[in-house]
């Protein structure tokens, strides 16, 4: 990911109202990036650990 | 802070969620942070283990 913060403006966000502050992602949206991240590190995870058995096998 | 076990209960009873209910009703911060919390733990243990078998494997191979 980016070190810049997504900074919502008119452009890219057409409820944005200032006196509501800054906007940050739902927490839907936290568990929608997890529900595609974890089973992805799971996979790397598990095809590493299952060479590693066989070598040291 | 916990509130009493009565006052708990009686704020449970909210309907079971529909479909639509995703992105407009979402869970708490605290549970995404537990959750977060408890997967890293596990991976970052999956991971050590991982590099110790690298290395232990790495110093039987050159023996």
């Amino acid at each position: 990911s980016t070190s810049t913060a997504y900074i919502a403006t008119r452009e890219n966000c057409c409820i944005l109202d200032d006196r509501f502050g800054s906007f940050c992602p739902t927490t839907c949206g936290i568990a929608d990036f997890l529900n595609e991240y974890y089973p992805t590190v799971d996979n790397d995870l598990q095809e590493m650990e299952r060479i590693l058995q066989r070598i040291s096998n | 802070e916990h509130k009493s076990q009565s006052g708990c209960q009686s704020e449970k009873n909210w309907p079971i969620c529909a479909d639509d209910d995703w992105g407009t009703k979402c869970p708490s911060g605290c549970r995404m942070q537990g959750v977060i919390d408890e997967k890293d733990q596990e991976y970052s243990h999956r991971i050590d283990k991982i590099k110790k078998l690298l290395s232990d494997n790495q110093n039987n191979y050159k023996k």
